[in-house]
């Protein structure tokens, strides 16, 4: 038996899940290339059709195949498309005819700043909640806090928009209904989808602190003369992190696919309503780069709370040096 | 799934009603509905709820109600499809590979990795723009990640049964390889996977809902809850029932849908934290509703604990039940009190209870004089002079902390050490006492790394770390090898004998004891049946089950194949399950009176040190006679 | 009965050797008692007599038949002379099986006799363990500790097996408990007549039961002899520590 050595246990570590995320982000681009091929529809007749403004003629389709590169074999088609991805090149979107990549650009900064703000809300809010609903005795308290958060969680995103819509924008006239202007246009948004986040990480909270809590460990440090908020800090919280850690991360990266309802909702001009354009009108290019940018932040998020989970554990650190 | 059914089940069953609802308004639609979900009067469009029209009229002059119905109808059908289709591929390909191992578990697994981690939603979306809208495309788009999580949930647990010894026993049987998947592997495999699908059934019907809305699900024609709410939205503001009961719908079967899947996945509720942060709270009030009656005899000079007529209770169906009753012991400076007994006999609560360490739903009365504390009552603030070593070393040492940091946590609460330095110079000197070689290494490992005599080490070196007058040990050797059993008890004996410190050990071996303890109490049913010097209770035990105890102690040099005298039935009854002995069924020398009659504690000799509570004393067997 | 000549076995994952040059004999109506140190390779010996694991030299012959030369059917039939009893009884019944399912499973795999006979059978194995009839009913989770233990007997006597494995068979248990399933071992023996290998780690334990003992260090046998000579004049140091450790009173 030797003492671990803590560095090199973590190295091995990290270089095992930057491995594993950058496979599993390529199987992502993969699937993403492979929408291509399974569209109804040509992407070639489409982009010159739009091209020529009416249907266009078999040598116009042919001209455009070969300028897309469409005439490759798929592995080539993918190797292209994946390069071209690297360097912010998506291709042409066959419903304007603009540059995707620039498209992508100047939309993903939209969706950015309201993931930000309803992730910062919905943690902080769920947090407190769910630390409330750990410490608090069973009672009518307890009892409602667990009951909305379930609540919330069960709504749907679009409907509770209607209805925020319905009761502050139209009832009450406190809000504008949509758009992105001034900060009041910010509010709405940020708290239909925070909201959810908040309820889903407030459950795992309760359930979890109140377990690790429940632990013979904490009999020990009981026992061993260590008082109650050194046992949550120490004890409670850290045991209950991992979870607490995933959801949080899987809530986060949700909210990148909840503003596709969002901002179709609230008429915001960011990448999750040009994903449903994008669908609605079968514009490929446009769908695999909105897909492939969405999709891959939530992989990312999701990949970053496991490092930081597994860097925690000192169990599964050394599971993964092995 | 045999738990789930017999758990009193009247509050899931009243969960499940909007499942229910959902399922009969979904499979009964045609017969319910008032009118054609497709048809519309013009002339009679966005009119408010009435007679004719429950739900109103939307803007082309159609049944709000039956256009709700003929949605469930459609969502359900969706997602009894898409649920079918992903259990029968999940659980199948997940137990099979599991149970298969090698180079297709180890592919599948990683092909399920990569679906799991992928955002639902979005696969749907962009499945459904690459091949436009419809039913089929639906129950494509959300079968194709929703299979995911089943395979990885039925290859979990067959992978976790493969190479258990159920599986082994059942190879040695001479059971095929069919028999064991489909008999053994598949059904426990197909209970969580159904758990499972009670919460998937509500992110079906939402992820439905969600595309439909974003006009990529169920197209117009057909009525679908999403696809009512975004056509209804121009006129929102004025015609409100088009608003409500889409959404409330949808969010009715999700919100059963979750719940019913958290209780089915969880067990019963834990004890509130408010109980384990503030257990004297509760103790006070259960106290004053029951006094304890204390009659006995004064303690003797330099006891440490005194524990009198300690009786622990636990509530259950029928008010408190006691599980330990009129417990009284005391243990001196430099000697070490053993309490001995079968498995449920209360031996552990009856070491654990004064210090507050037992559920917080346990009621503890009675008195436990620590020096000249009280500890039951006000929370015993005095627990940091008591050190305690428990059973399971792996489970009373926090997984994410070093050895050192329990210590050094040990040693600050107890008001030593000072600086971190200093700290951990405490820490590696009371490793060191405790007898782990290089005390600084170890310091820096996680109890994962210790074998289970190291973690006992490193437990009894936390315990030591209050500079304690006593002791407790519970059954601190049992899961150990002899002779690392051995060792250990040297150190405790050791320890004793060195810092002239008080000790409880806790044991349901007689033998393992003897090694180490001064006095012993025998514990049956939640009572002292006979207490009193180690020597006396070994050579002249008295109570028929101290007698039992020690003929169940194999003895090396026995001819081979010599019986054990047993006693017959087994343990387990409680302090009040019987009028009189508690081990009278069980008992030889049993008479009627024994029946009814309970006997107490009472002095064999003259220094009153050796105490049974027995009607017939057999180790004295005139004054047997005489009573009866 | 058993003959283990030159037996070493390990793990292929890790390349770790487990046992090493281990030759022991079982007698028919013997017990032999194996003892030692956990870790020290006794349950992967059981794993190679029963089949269950492949040795990497050496042979494992039962009623003169190499175990590990046997395949598919002719392996299934032969397993019903080697059965094994393990220490920990809860894992190895099934949580969904009433005590008389599980005792049924073994007659039904082995198609032996028709329905009505093999109720007869479960109620005759019930009784061979001292069990209630109507402990038959219950499940694993309603049993106590001596109960599994007596079920998980019962069901590997319900083939009528020539040789026992028992692998820290009574580990779990109270003393008192252990004393009972103990003396029922011994009774069962004297009854059944069948070879008997008797893992433990505790030699008080054994010594009390085993004609034999044998005492394992390291993967080695490093002792073995009649139980009295082994108790009474250790030849190897470790089983002198071993003696030395052990719970008296």
């Amino acid at each position: 038996m030797k003492a671990p050595d803590r560095l090199a246990t973590g190295g091995g570590y990290v270089a095992r899940w930057a491995l594993d995320t950058a496979g599993v982000l390529l199987t992502m681009s993969v699937g993403t290339f492979a929408l291509v091929l399974f569209a109804r529809g040509d992407p070639a007749s489409v982009l010159a059709a739009t091209r020529a403004g009416r249907p266009a003629t078999p040598e116009q389709i042919e001209a455009v195949r070969v300028e897309l590169g469409l005439d490759a074999p798929a592995p080539v088609r993918y190797a292209r498309w994946l390069a071209g991805a690297c360097t912010g090149d998506f291709g042409l979107s066959l419903r304007t005819n603009l540059p995707v990549g620039s498209e992508v650009a100047d939309r993903l900064g939209v969706t950015l700043g309201l993931v930000a703000g309803s992730a910062v809300t919905g943690v902080v809010v769920g947090l407190a909640v769910g630390v409330a609903g750990a410490v608090l005795p069973r009672g009518v308290l307890r009892g409602a806090l667990r009951a909305g958060a379930l609540l919330v969680t069960s709504v749907p995103v679009f409907w509770l928009s209607y209805l925020m819509v319905l009761v502050f924008a139209l009832r009450l006239g406190l809000v504008p209904t949509s758009g992105m202007a001034g900060p009041e246009t910010w509010i709405m948004p940020i708290a239909v989808l925070a909201l959810p986040t908040a309820g889903v990480l407030s459950r795992v909270v309760a359930v979890t602190l109140r377990e690790a809590l429940d632990k013979p460990y904490v009999r020990a440090a009981q026992a061993r003369g260590s008082g109650m908020p050194s046992i949550v800090l120490r004890d409670g919280l850290p045991n209950a992190a991992g979870p607490i850690l995933s959801v949080a991360a899987f809530g986060i990266g949700g909210l990148l696919v909840s503003t596709v309802v969002v901002e179709e909702v609230f008429g915001w001009p960011g990448l999750g309503s040009y994903l449903v354009h994008a669908a609605g009108s079968r514009d490929v290019p446009a769908l695999q780069a909105a897909t492939l940018v969405l999709g891959g932040g939530f992989i990312l998020t999701n990949r970053c709370a496991d490092l930081v989970q597994g860097l925690i554990d000192p169990r599964s650190r050394r599971r993964w040096a092995r | 799934m045999n738990g789930l059914l017999h758990r009193p089940g009247a509050r899931t069953a009243l969960i499940a009603v909007p499942l229910v609802l959902f399922a009969v308004a979904g499979g009964l639609a045609p017969l319910l509905a008032p009118a054609d979900p497709g048809v519309g009067d013009l002339a009679a469009s966005l009119r408010p709820p009435s007679p004719q029209h429950p739900l109103g009229t939307d803007q082309l002059g159609r049944d709000q109600l039956s256009r709700l119905l003929y949605g469930a109808r459609i969502s359900m059908t969706i997602t009894a499809a898409v649920l079918a289709i992903s259990l029968a591929i999940g659980a199948v390909v997940g137990a099979t590979v599991g149970y298969l191992g090698g180079w297709a578990d180890w592919v599948v697994a990683r092909v399920i990795d990569v679906v799991v981690s992928l955002p639902g939603m979005l696969v749907a979306l962009a499945v459904i723009g690459a091949r436009g809208p419809g039913v089929e495309s639906l129950v494509l788009a959300l079968s194709l990640w929703s299979w995911a999580p089943y395979a990885r949930i039925a290859r979990a647990r067959v992978a976790g049964m493969r190479g258990s010894p159920h599986m082994d026993a059942l190879r040695l049987l001479g059971a095929g390889r069919v028999r064991i998947i489909g008999r053994h592997l598949l059904p426990p495999a197909l209970a969580p996977c159904l758990v499972y699908a009670s919460t998937d059934v509500g992110t079906i019907v939402l992820g439905v809902a969600t595309l439909s809305f974003l006009g990529l699900g169920v197209a117009p024609p057909h009525a679908e809850w999403g696809q009512m709410l975004i056509e209804g939205q121009p006129f929102l503001g004025s015609a409100w029932w088009l608003a409500y009961p889409p959404g409330i719908a949808v969010t009715a079967v999700v919100f059963a849908s979750n719940l019913l899947g958290e209780r089915l996945a969880s067990g019963e509720e834990a004890p509130s934290l408010l109980r384990l942060a503030f257990p004297g709270r509760i103790r006070r009030a259960a106290r004053s509703a029951r006094p304890a009656v204390v009659a006995e005899p004064a303690a003797v000079q330099d006891s440490v604990l005194v524990v009198r007529d300690l009786s622990v209770a636990y509530p259950g169906d029928g008010g408190l039940r006691r599980v330990a009753a009129g417990i009284s012991y005391e243990v001196r400076r430099g000697q070490v009190l053993a309490l001995v007994g079968e498995t449920g006999s209360g031996k552990t609560t009856a070491a654990l209870a004064p210090f507050g360490l037992l559920d917080p739903r346990a009621v503890v009365t009675g008195s436990a004089m620590l020096g000249a504390r009280e500890l039951v009552g006000p929370v015993p603030r005095e627990r940091r002079r008591v050190g305690v070593v428990f059973q399971d070393g792996a489970a009373a040492l926090n997984p994410l902390r070093t050895i050192g940091a329990h210590i050094d946590e040990a040693v600050r609460n107890a008001g030593r050490g000072g600086r971190r330095g200093a700290t951990r110079r405490v820490t590696e000197e009371l490793l060191g006492t405790a007898g782990l070689p290089d005390p600084a290494m170890v310091a820096h490992w996680f109890p994962h790394q210790l074998s289970g005599g190291m973690r006992q080490r490193a437990q009894i070196a936390m315990a030591l770390a209050g500079e304690p007058e006593l002791l407790v040990a519970d059954e601190p050797t049992s899961a150990l090898d002899v002779t690392v059993q051995a060792q250990l008890l040297d150190l405790l004996a050791g320890l004793r004998d060195e810092l002239d410190m008080a000790m409880v050990v806790v044991s349901h071996d007689l033998a393992v004891v003897a090694r180490l303890a001064d006095s012993v109490a025998v514990v049956y049913a939640g009572r002292i049946v006979e207490s009193g010097p180690l020597e006396t209770l070994i050579k002249a035990p008295d109570h028929p089950y101290t007698r039992g105890l020690l003929d169940a102690v194999p003895r090396p040099g026995t001819a081979p194949g010599t019986r054990f005298r047993t006693m017959p039935g087994r343990s387990g009854i409680g302090p009040d399950d019987t009028a009189g002995c508690g081990f009278a069924p069980r008992c030889a020398f049993a008479t009627p009176a024994c029946t009814t009659e309970r006997p107490v504690l009472e002095p064999l000799d003259p220094s009153a040190a050796h105490r049974s509570a027995c009607l017939r004393h057999p180790s004295t067997s005139t004054t047997t006679d005489g009573t009866c | 009965m058993l003959e283990i000549e030159s037996v070493s076995a390990g793990y292929a994952h890790d390349g770790t050797t487990v046992i090493e040059d281990v030759t022991l004999r079982v007698a028919a109506g013997e017990i032999v008692g194996l003892v030692g140190e956990s870790g020290c390779g006794k349950s992967t010996l059981a794993r190679v007599v029963t089949g269950l694991h492949r040795p990497s030299a050496g042979t494992v012959r039962v009623a003169g038949v190499d175990v590990h030369a046997l395949r598919g059917r002719a392996l299934r039939a032969h397993r019903r002379q080697v059965q094994m009893v393990f220490q920990d009884p809860y894992l190895t019944l099934s949580p969904r099986q009433t005590v008389r399912q599980a005792l049924t499973e073994p007659l039904t795999i082995h198609r032996v006799g028709d329905a009505r006979s093999r109720a007869a059978r479960v109620s005759e194995l019930l009784d061979l363990v001292e069990l209630d009839p109507q402990v038959g009913d219950r499940r694993r989770g309603q049993l106590s500790g001596g109960q599994r233990q007596r079920v998980a007997i019962a069901r590997a006597l319900a083939l009528d097996p020539r040789l026992l494995i028992c692998d820290e068979p009574v580990t779990a248990l109270d003393v008192s408990v252990q004393a009972k399933v103990l003396n029922l071992l011994c009774d069962l023996r004297d009854r059944l007549d069948f070879g008997c290998l008797f893992i433990a780690h505790d030699l008080a334990v054994v010594s009390q039961l085993a004609d034999r003992i044998a005492v394992m260090w390291r993967g080695r046998i490093v002792e073995q002899g009649p139980t009295a000579a082994v108790t009474t004049d250790p030849r190897h140091s470790y089983t002198r520590l071993l003696l030395s450790a052990t719970p008296t009173m």
